[in-house]
């Protein structure tokens, strides 16, 4: 199967003392949905930023799609990070339009037509939205795109049970068949129904890739049980 | 892209910017009203009957008046700069900085539509400042013409008040001559200082804040602490360069080539220390970014 990222030995240290990210090498292949899983600080989050061009690595290589990440390979990724990053003044219709002059793949009218789902008015600003709407804007915006590569940070991390269940479902119903997606988060259980892969991540190394069928037939247990058993306390 | 950046960029910025302009209008508006009243004449003394209280409620609202408006012409310009520094910062480094370190657009293109749209918007609120200033002048000037030449005809005060400046010309380019100062020289560096500088500054204001979000925390504090630093540095080098020529000037025993000099050293110094900041922080953006 084709490759859709390939990392080769890449580290990445905040400070002499701490790696961050250890010497981590992977193939990640087209069309799957993929779970980066492990506990907080495991790396996770530096590994998608750097992904996506927001932390510069020590050492090491990205490529996706056989290009080194960079301004070609940020219109490859949908991304969505662990916080709020639209200007609250701004208005919705005004971040509709700043993804359809950026983005060639951000489809308008289906992101119009997600928000109009929720009963969301385009004409309102970011910060008369609550939190929880917030980050559904968010969702919407990296979904409506047709991307090779949906890079999603913790999206389920914060929310109430049935805003996940939206949140899952706008995952799966949108995106590009032909796209993996990478879904970082430690709330397994939630996510695990819809994942082909699972990367295990420990204190910035790479601890298991496989796929999560694999896990539930080789250890006879859930992706959640098999996760709580190899970062037992 | 440059025009998409540029675009957005604008519309980000523009309400505080049309905010400041209504604040400009609004004082303009202020002091020709002022300067119409009578409160104006009885501030001049040009009204012998009017009372001792008067002139002084006429003298405290021209006083107070005319320091209100020093400090908003001042703030105006200077705290825009500082809105769009921090703007600029939050846009780049901070959360928003997730969108927009993941456009698919270069960091060059970033910096410099941020730049062309900062810039633009100092170089208006100068513009505005600059002719407010000239409204206040001209309209006290008008009112004063009128007064002391008692003419009734608005034409006549104008066409006496036009007479006047061309003596002040005359005048003015014989100061020059002897002075040794080539006026058209003068004027178009006077212009461009006028119309480069805005975006220099920025960008070293730009720079600064690129160079504070290096430290991971406390991005706009960092920021600032870099921009005091970097305008020491740039200081010093202005001082030491700036004597260096500045003996030259006085040495060839010439007024005019000593404020030649002064005009074209700070256009200069600004313009390289700006586009050496353009590419410090390009580079910065591409090897050390840090949205930690």
């Amino acid at each position: 199967m084709e490759d859709l990222i390939v990392i080769e030995g890449l580290s990445k240290s905040y400070d002499s003392r701490f790696n961050a990210i250890n010497n981590i090498s992977i193939r990640l292949p087209k069309g799957k949905i993929i779970g980066l899983l492990g506990p907080n600080g495991s790396g996770k989050t530096t590994l998608i930023k750097m992904l996506n061009g927001l932390l510069q690595p020590d050492t090491g290589t990205i490529e996706v799609n056989g290009v080194p990440v960079g301004v070609e390979t940020k219109s490859m990724i949908s991304y969505l990070p662990d916080r709020t990053y639209l200007n609250e003044a701004q208005k919705i219709k005004d971040v509709l339009e700043m993804f359809r002059d950026f983005y060639k793949d951000f489809q308008i009218d289906r992101a119009r037509m997600l928000l109009t789902k929720l009963g969301i008015d385009e004409n309102v600003r970011m910060k008369t939205l609550s939190k929880g709407n917030k980050e559904k804007v968010q969702l919407i915006l990296v979904m409506s795109r047709d991307a090779d590569l949906y890079v999603l940070d913790e999206p389920i991390a914060g929310v109430d049970p049935a805003a996940r269940d939206y949140i899952l479902r706008t995952i799966i119903e949108n995106h590009n068949p032909n796209a993996s997606v990478l879904i970082s988060t430690h709330l397994i259980r939630d996510v695990e129904e819809v994942l082909d892969e699972v990367i295990f991540m420990h204190s910035g190394q790479l601890v298991l890739y496989t796929t999560a069928e694999n896990v539930r037939q080789k250890h006879n247990k859930s992706v959640d049980e098999y996760f709580r058993e190899v970062f037992a306390c | 892209m440059l025009g998409k950046v540029m675009k957005h960029e604008w519309k980000s910025v523009s309400g505080v910017g049309g905010l400041l302009l209504c604040v400009l209008l609004g004082c303009t508006l202020l002091g020709v009203a002022y300067i119409a009243s009578p409160l104006f004449g009885a501030m001049m003394g040009w009204n012998s009957n009017n009372d001792a209280g008067l002139v002084m409620v006429a003298g405290m609202f021209g006083f107070f008046g005319i320091m209100i408006f020093v400090l908003v012409f001042s703030c105006v310009t200077f705290g825009m700069m500082v809105y769009l520094g921090i703007r600029f910062c939050k846009s780049m480094y901070a959360e928003e900085g997730y969108l927009t370190q993941t456009l698919p657009v270069k960091s060059s293109t970033l910096i410099l539509g941020k730049l062309l749209v900062s810039g633009i918007w100092v170089l208006i609120l100068q513009i505005v400042v600059f002719l407010t200033i000239v409204v206040l002048f001209g309209t006290a000037g008008i009112a004063s013409v009128q007064h002391y030449s008692k003419l009734d005809s608005f034409g006549e005060v104008l066409s006496m008040i036009s007479m006047g400046i061309q003596e002040m010309q005359v005048a003015a380019a014989e100061m020059f001559r002897q002075a040794g100062l080539r006026v058209s020289f003068l004027l178009t560096l006077m212009l461009a200082t006028f119309f480069l500088v805005p975006f220099a500054n920025m960008m070293i204001f730009f720079g600064s804040f690129t160079i504070g979000q290096m430290f991971g925390k406390h991005k706009i504090v960092m920021g600032f602490i870099s921009f005091f630093l970097v305008q020491i540095v740039l200081n010093l080098l202005r001082t030491i360069l700036g004597s260096i020529g500045m003996v030259g000037a006085v040495a060839s025993a010439s007024i005019g080539f000593t404020y030649e000099f002064m005009f074209a050293f700070t256009l200069v110094s600004n313009t390289i220390f700006g586009v050496g900041m353009f590419f410090l922080s390009n580079y910065i953006n591409k090897k050390k970014l840090n949205l930690n």
